[in-house]
This record gives structure tokens, C-alpha cells and sequence, in this order.
């Protein structure tokens, strides 16, 4: 919290247009200021996630239960499950329900939140993490109620930037601004970044692909993992054509 | 139910790997008609004469009656050597050419095709379907239209042959029986009116005098024989008059009446009888394909379907589900 705090006021006191002292020349050094480009804007729509799998998490979000929630992380075992575009669309579900929302770009290795939702990709949890830049420098609006924090630059190792994001205690920070925090967090198979990411949140799902990940690798991307996950199956809508469904009567 | 829904999901989400045996199971076929030889079909209508063997119509009694001609080698080879068929198997073999070589010009080398060659090929190739109670449809298919058209006028005449055959062998059995036994009374008789003149010129006054000659009791036993048998012999000769009238009637009653003589082939048929069973062979092995390989993706697939098999398969709480395929 300290940390956060003089990153913060180290922010304060610098000129809007002067290059940190730490800062590698990543990124154009005008995108320091955070200037609240149009894109940064731009409302969802169908465009970022089809209304029925909105209305999925919807559901979801009823089940999971809204009271004393403070940050859910989204994971899926293998990659391409359908992790990230679940974790915007439950952040607008919670941006919906009137919760201010922050979206975390967890994933540090493949991140993809910024360039869906359009925004800035840079300063974010990274350059927090490695001392880059301060926590409102990160946060972008997206729409009413829901901000995002991009995965910005990782230059050391991510496991190494995640252990920082945890001491720094800057989601302790959001949680206690009144924030609820959705973390697309990375795959659980394939890297230790996906278990360690999950251990920062306080409740965790799962999203399962329906009829692509075998149940013997769930099982095994569960197993350790210090919260229970609640499992969110994506893509269930048959693949039987009606005139099977009417000719086998299921 | 589940069960069901279950493979039927698995199957439509692989419906490409599923259509690949069947599509090879088409392609073969199609490759085994391919090399098939080409096939040529001369066919006949014969009207038969005469009644059926018990409640079978005539038609299916003559057809029954050409099956077991056709597996007997003499009328096989009899039939091929009054045809092209007997000259094309000697060069080409049962294997005959197919399509393929045939585009080659391959033919094959010439040796003698054995009699039950000749015998298994005619069966393969012969089909009798009888139309109506008198009515005998005959297909031949062969390889090239000559060989076609020729075997089938050969059976044909070859058939009309054996039939006649078969009816006069009987007739001609009694003629000669008849024959013989007329050769042997007339011996008989020969001896009998020898020993009458003989008896005369011992006792020459019974030779100008009826009275004592009606009164001699020798003279009338040796009469009376050679009487009886020389009505025998008119007897024998009256019997091979007729056998042989009806010999002659046997040779010219027809066994049947050709009603459309066959004709030579100007076209490929496309679908014979052994095209057909082939593609039913393919469409049938594609399915079963099809099917197993159905069930043995069913068998591999542990994965999640819907929201209610979370718990059961992987034994953690479920929240919910989204229809549409949200992938990152």
C-alpha cells in the first residue's frame, strides 16, 4: 500500500509530459499522461461480446452471488477457452448491476484485454508492478461503472511481476476504493503464472469449453488451487441440427 | 436419452471425420467398378410350352430346368463352343480385362479354358428371371457385344437342343427295343414256316389234300405258331410305326418359342448385377464405417457437454452456461 502510495506521488510531482527515470522507451512517452483517447470510450456492443453469453454471466453472476464480492478471477485450463471474452462480460454484468468495476489484464504473457476493448495497452499492471508508472495511470474508463487495467510491459519475469502486484498490495487498494476486480487471469495448464495469478483473487471461475478440454485435464488444472473454482461451461449450444433432434427425439 | 444426445453431439461435431470412411468406402467402390470389365447385356424372351412341375408355372419350371443345365460342363462347353464366349475366355481368361487394361489395350495370354471355367463363368453370367406363368426372360452379360449376343443365341439353341434331346432319348430307347425284338420274331418266324414246308415235303399227300391236311394234328400245331408269331411281328411293326410318329412329333414340338430373339448390345451397362451388389457392398461397408468410427469417438470423448455434467465428471460447483462459443 505504502508503495502504491509513493509511486503515486512520485507520479504527482513529475511533469505530465517527462519519461520516469525507470521507464524503458516501450511506448511513446506521450501515453504516460493517460490522455483519455476516444477509443478509451467507445461503449460496448456486439462487437466485443454477443449478448447471450452477457446474459450467460448474467445468470452466473446471480448464482455466484453479489454480496461481499470483491474480486473474481476468470481462468480456464488450456488456452482459447473463451477466458477473456467471459471476464468482459462479467465486469459488464457488474458494471450493470451499478458495482464499480475494474477489469484486470492478468495474463501478463497474452494479453489481448486492451486491443478487444480498444484502449491504451500501456502503462499497466507490468509497469505497476516493476515501478513503471502509478495506479491511476493504469485505469481506463471503458464505459459507466467499468474501467480496465491492460497487462502494459513485463520486462523481468511474470511469476517475478505478479509476486510484486501481491506485496504492492494494489488490488487490496481497488477492493478498498469500492471497487469489485475481474481478473482475466491466464490458462492454468502450460504455466505457473495461471496458479499464482488465481491465488490473488477471492473467488475464481472456471471457464470450461464445452465438448474440447477432457475432463482428466480439468481435473488436473484444479488440483492445488487454493480457491474452489465455479464452472462457467462456454459454447453449449448443440451442434445437432433440429431435424436430428426431432428424428432422435432428445 | 442422454446417452443419445450424447453421441449425436459427438457425431455432428466430427461429422467430417465421420463422412471420411464413407467417402472412402464410395471411392473404392467406384475403383472396384473401375477395374471391373465392361459390361454388355443381350437379353431374350422365351415363351414356354407345356405346364409346370406341380404349383410351379412352366416359366419357372424351364428356368429351374436351364439352372441345372448350366452347371453341368458338357452343355457349359457345348454352349461356348457354339459361341464367341469359348474363343474370348481362351484369350482373356474368367478374369476377362477390365476397364482399365481394356483403355491399354490389354487383353492377356492365350490357354484353354478348362470346363469348369467355362461352367462358373456361364453361372455368374446368366441370369433367368421368369415374367409370367409362361414367360422366361434370359440375360446374358459378357464383356464385349459379340460375345454377349453369341452366348445367348448359343444357349439358346444349345437349350432347344438338350430339351429335345432329353425328350427323344426315350422315345428312341423304345425304337430300338422294338427294333430288336421285330429282328427276333422275325427269325422266330422264319423257323416256324421253315418247319410247316418242312413238314409238308416229309408227308407230301397233305399237300393236295385240305381235308387230311385239316386233320393232321402236327401240321396244325406247326400253323397255329407260325400264325401267332407272324401276328406278333405285324404287332412290333404297327408299335415302331407309331414310336416312330411320335419321335417324329417329339423332334418338332419346340420346348419353348423365342419371343424376342436377343439382339447385340450397342451400349455399356452401367449398373449390372455385380455394379449393383458392389455399390450395396460399399454403401454398406461406408455405414458400418461410419457407425464405428461413431462409437469409438463417443468412447474417446471425456469432455464436457452441458452445465450437468460438470458435477458428475469433474466434481466442482457450476454457475452457469453460455450457448455461444466465447473464445478468446
Amino acid at each position: 500500500m505504502s508503495e502504491v502510495l509513493e509511486v503515486k506521488n512520485a507520479s504527482k510531482t513529475a511533469s505530465p509530459t517527462a519519461k520516469p527515470a525507470s521507464v524503458a522507451p516501450a511506448w511513446p512517452s506521450s501515453l504516460y499522461a493517460t490522455p483519455r483517447v476516444q477509443a478509451w470510450t467507445t461503449p460496448l456492443n456486439e462487437s466485443f461480446v454477443a449478448e447471450e453469453i452477457v446474459e450467460g454471466c448474467r445468470l452466473a453472476i446471480q448464482h455466484l452471488g453479489m454480496d461481499g464480492l470483491r474480486s473474481v478471477g476468470v481462468t480456464s485450463s488450456l488456452r482459447g477457452e473463451g477466458r477473456t471474452t467471459i471476464a468482459i462480460a462479467t465486469a459488464l454484468v457488474l458494471a450493470e448491476y451499478g458495482l464499480n468495476t475494474i477489469l484486470l489484464e492478468l495474463d501478463l504473457a497474452n494479453p489481448e484485454l486492451a486491443q478487444r476493448l480498444a484502449v491504451a495497452r500501456f502503462p499497466g499492471l507490468g509497469d505497476l508492478a516493476e515501478g513503471r508508472a502509478i495506479l491511476t495511470d493504469t485505469i481506463r474508463p471503458v464505459v459507466a461503472g467499468l474501467s480496465i487495467i491492460p497487462a502494459g510491459v513485463v520486462q523481468g519475469s511474470i511469476p517475478r511481476a505478479l509476486s510484486q502486484l501481491s506485496k504492492t498490495e494494489v488490488l487490496d487498494t481497488l477492493v478498498s476504493e469500492g471497487h469489485v476486480i475481474v481478473a482475466d487471469l491466464p490458462p492454468l495448464l502450460g504455466n505457473s503464472a495461471g496458479r499464482q495469478a488465481a491465488g490473488l483473487m477471492a473467488d475464481v471461475i472456471l471457464v470450461v469449453r464445452a465438448r474440447v478440454v477432457p475432463a482428466s485435464s480439468i481435473i488436473e488444472a484444479v488440483g492445488g488451487l487454493p480457491v474452489t473454482p465455479k464452472v462457467l461451461v462456454n459454447g453449449t449450444k448443440s451442434r445437432v441440427p433440429g431435424w436430428a433432434r426431432r428424428l432422435s427425439g432428445v | 436419452m442422454t446417452d443419445v444426445k450424447r453421441y449425436l453431439e459427438v457425431c455432428f461435431a466430427h461429422k467430417r471425420l465421420l463422412m471420411a470412411p464413407l467417402l472412402a468406402a464410395l471411392i473404392g467402390t467406384a475403383a472396384y467398378i473401375f477395374v471391373q470389365p465392361p459390361s454388355y447385356l443381350s437379353s431374350a424372351t422365351l415363351w414356354v410350352n407345356g405346364n409346370g412341375v406341380g404349383t410351379q408355372s412352366a416359366a419357372q419350371t424351364q428356368a429351374d430346368i436351364v439352372n441345372q443345365y448350366l452347371k453341368t460342363n458338357s452343355f457349359a462347353v457345348s454352349v461356348a463352343q457354339n459361341s464367341p464366349l469359348g474363343g474370348y475366355l481362351d484369350t482373356h481368361g474368367s478374369g476377362t480385362t477390365s476397364r482399365i487394361e481394356g483403355l491399354f489395350g490389354g487383353g492377356g495370354t492365350e490357354s484353354k479354358a478348362s470346363a469348369d471355367t467355362i461352367r462358373l463363368y456361364l453361372g455368374a453370367h446368366v441370369t433367368l428371371t421368369p415374367l409370367g406363368p409362361s414367360e422366361l426372360t434370359l440375360v446374358v452379360n459378357a464383356p464385349t457385344p459379340q460375345v454377349a449376343n453369341g452366348t445367348a443365341l448359343a444357349l439358346i439353341s444349345q437349350l432347344t437342343n438338350a430339351e429335345i434331346s432329353a425328350r427323344t432319348t426315350a422315345i428312341q430307347a423304345q425304337l430300338a427295343l422294338y427294333k430288336s425284338q421285330l429282328a427276333d420274331q422275325a427269325k422266330e418266324l422264319s423257323t416256324d414256316l421253315d418247319a410247316v414246308r418242312a413238314y409238308l415235303a416229309a408227308h407230301p399227300s397233305l399237300a393236295n389234300n385240305s381235308t387230311a391236311s385239316s386233320t393232321d394234328a402236327q401240321l396244325a400245331i406247326l400253323q397255329d405258331k407260325a400264325a401267332q408269331d407272324r401276328a406278333n411281328y405285324s404287332a412290333l411293326l404297327a408299335q415302331i410305326d407309331k414310336t416312330n410318329s411320335d419321335l417324329a412329333l417329339a423332334r418338332q414340338s419346340q420346348p419353348f418359342r423365342v419371343v424376342d430373339a436377343p439382339k447385340l448390345p450397342s451400349s455399356v451397362s452401367l449398373f449390372a448385377r455385380q455394379e449393383l451388389l458392389a455399390i450395396a457392398a460399399g454403401m454398406l461397408a461406408g455405414m458400418l464405417a461410419v457407425v464405428g468410427t461413431g462409437a469409438l469417438l463417443v468412447r474417446m470423448d471425456t469432455t464436457i457437454h452441458s452445465q450437468d455434467e460438470v458435477q458428475t465428471m469433474i466434481g466442482l460447483p457450476v454457475i452457469g452456461s453460455t450457448p455461444l462459443s466465447a473464445r478468446a
